[in-house]
């Protein structure tokens, strides 16, 4: 996959789902049109840039600020250990140390709320195309014209022709499979998702295989992270989204939405299988729907902390 | 016995669950401006997750994303948010300059003093990852994914802290007349642009869960890096 094909294939998907759903068809057809002819104009800019030396980081020059403040062991060693790294400490660190004058004046706002994104904030992608500059370039699109698109994304999952019982067991005779999905998905996804024990979730995969745990939620878990490790397989190219055998996923994501509605047990399976649900969507560039797990392991979550 | 089981083989904390939950959970928000669930009020007063040796490396990575995080949670707080107390140009009270898209709805804060302190705790982001995991921003040919997807948030939030600057520079008719600052903002937002777009050719060459959001900002960033040429 190159960079045309990225833009090509995006503004073709953009097209096909617009027409569908707003109005004054051929003017919005003009507009994409005009947009795509855009991109297209980005391989050469990337082959020009790939040809000019890379920019200098000149932040970096005047905020010399390097290790100074982390430990010697982070400043002199390798790995530290995460005792011992003060991400926290980044963001909470006495504001202007190199602008003293600004430290005096500058609201440093949301700081109880860092990891909350601000209501009504103003840099998505809608909002940048609603602005002048932009709309001379463009012309005049929704500012939820993005949501318009993915909520009128068909979004179909047909029925697994095997039941929950007969999964497992067609797994349990096909350990070579779990096994090369496992490590695939501990290699590819656990590091940027590091939730489970990456020992003892293997031990857990076989007590649900053998029937020692047979909660249903406990098989749901398993069989996301099966779907997962076996995406991982398939490069971009490879397969269209709608081409993958999604039969583990479409399994689980049955069984965790409907103990959704239904389950009030207070451990962890259900909400990581909501999230791990929802990274998948992710990987299928599902954003809406994989956004609705979420809310629902959050709701799950808050019911866990609570009690 | 089997709770015993249960509870010993499925080591997963709720807390990292959580945090996982709310960083993943930020990007659709930021995007759609979708209903927030509630888990934020919770998540605001934990601690960061802790890791054991073996995912040590993963796990550093995964904290600098969620510091990053919280970083551009501060920058559209502080910038962006239709709230009061935000910053504002000095140039922006013109009404030539009602196309801007940061807040305007009040006054006192300098909008160059807050863009180099944010500026300031970015690069402090960067240099606080330890040396095997930290991007060489020199070079924007990432060897694996996880290190692209450190770039990228790099270089998003560093694009919407000059932004502001790059759309008034945009939006008036005589930029030369504009503080200095505001050109070099402007250059500093463009750069970023096209050093993010250099790097998401990368990462989306690869099946990730940052396609879609990746392409997103890829678009968003094609357009502001091709507004008005700066002279």
């Amino acid at each position: 996959m190159n960079v045309e094909d990225v833009c090509v294939g995006c503004s073709l998907q953009i097209t096909s789902t617009a027409l569908q759903h707003v109005e004054h068809n051929g003017e919005i057809v003009q507009r994409l049109d005009k947009l795509e002819s855009l991109l297209s104009q980005l391989q050469s800019f990337v082959q020009k840039r790939a040809t000019t030396p890379p920019p200098t980081v000149q932040e970096t020059e005047n905020f010399s600020v390097t290790d100074a403040y982390l430990s010697p062991t982070l400043a002199t060693s390798g790995i530290p250990s995460i005792s011992q790294f003060p991400y926290q400490d980044v963001l909470a660190f006495p504001v202007g140390i190199h602008a003293p004058q600004i430290s005096m004046q500058m609201p440093v706002q949301g700081e109880g709320q860092a990891m909350t994104i601000p209501i009504g904030h103003l840099t998505t992608t809608g909002s940048l195309f609603c602005l002048e500059s932009i709309r001379s370039l463009i012309g005049d699109y929704p500012e939820d014209f993005f949501f318009q698109i993915e909520s009128s994304r068909r979004y179909v999952r047909e029925t697994p022709n095997q039941n929950l019982t007969q999964m497992l067991n067609s797994l349990a005779a096909d350990r070579p499979r779990v096994e090369a999905a496992l490590e695939k998905f501990f290699f590819e996804i656990h590091p940027h998702y590091p939730i489970l024990d990456e020992t003892k979730f293997p031990i857990f995969f076989d007590a649900v295989l053998s029937g020692s745990l047979h909660r249903e939620i406990d098989a749901a878990l398993c069989l996301v992270i099966l779907a997962l490790g076996e995406l991982i397989w398939h490069s971009p190219d490879s397969k269209a989204d709608d081409e993958l055998d999604c039969t583990f996923f479409t399994m689980a994501e049955n069984i965790l939405t409907s103990q959704s509605a239904a389950s009030f047990e207070l451990d962890t399976s259900l909400p990581s299988g909501l999230v791990y649900a929802a990274i998948y969507l992710c990987y299928l560039q599902r954003p809406l729907q994989a956004w609705k797990l979420i809310h629902m392991a959050s709701t799950q979550l808050q019911l866990i902390v609570s009690q | 016995m089997l709770d015993l089981l249960r509870s010993g083989m499925v080591s997963i904390r709720v807390r990292k669950v959580e945090i996982h939950n709310d960083t993943r959970n930020s990007d659709s928000l930021a995007e759609f401006n979708l209903p927030r669930s509630g888990i934020e009020i919770v998540v605001e007063h934990m601690d960061f997750p802790s890791f054991s040796q073996q995912s040590e490396h993963g796990g550093l990575a995964f904290l600098a994303i969620c510091s990053v995080r919280k970083l551009l949670n501060r920058i559209h707080h502080t910038i962006y948010a239709t709230d009061q107390r935000v910053p504002i140009p000095a140039a922006a009270a013109s009404p030539a300059t009602n196309t801007t898209e940061y807040s305007t709805q009040s006054s006192g804060w300098a909008l160059d003093q807050v863009a180099v302190e944010l500026a300031h705790q970015l690069e402090n982001w960067l240099s606080s990852i330890p040396k095997p995991l930290r991007p060489d921003m020199n070079n924007n040919q990432p060897t694996h994914l996880q290190q692209g997807w450190l770039r990228l948030r790099y270089w998003s939030a560093k694009h919407i802290i000059y932004r502001p600057f790059l759309i008034l520079v945009a939006s008036t008719n005589d930029p030369q007349q504009l503080p200095p600052f505001y050109m070099e903002s402007s250059k500093n937002c463009i750069e970023a642009c096209k050093n993010y777009i250099e790097t998401a050719a990368f990462v989306l060459g690869h099946r990730t869960q940052y396609t879609w959001m990746t392409i997103q900002a890829y678009v968003s960033l094609f357009y502001v890096s091709f507004e008005r040429p700066l002279t």
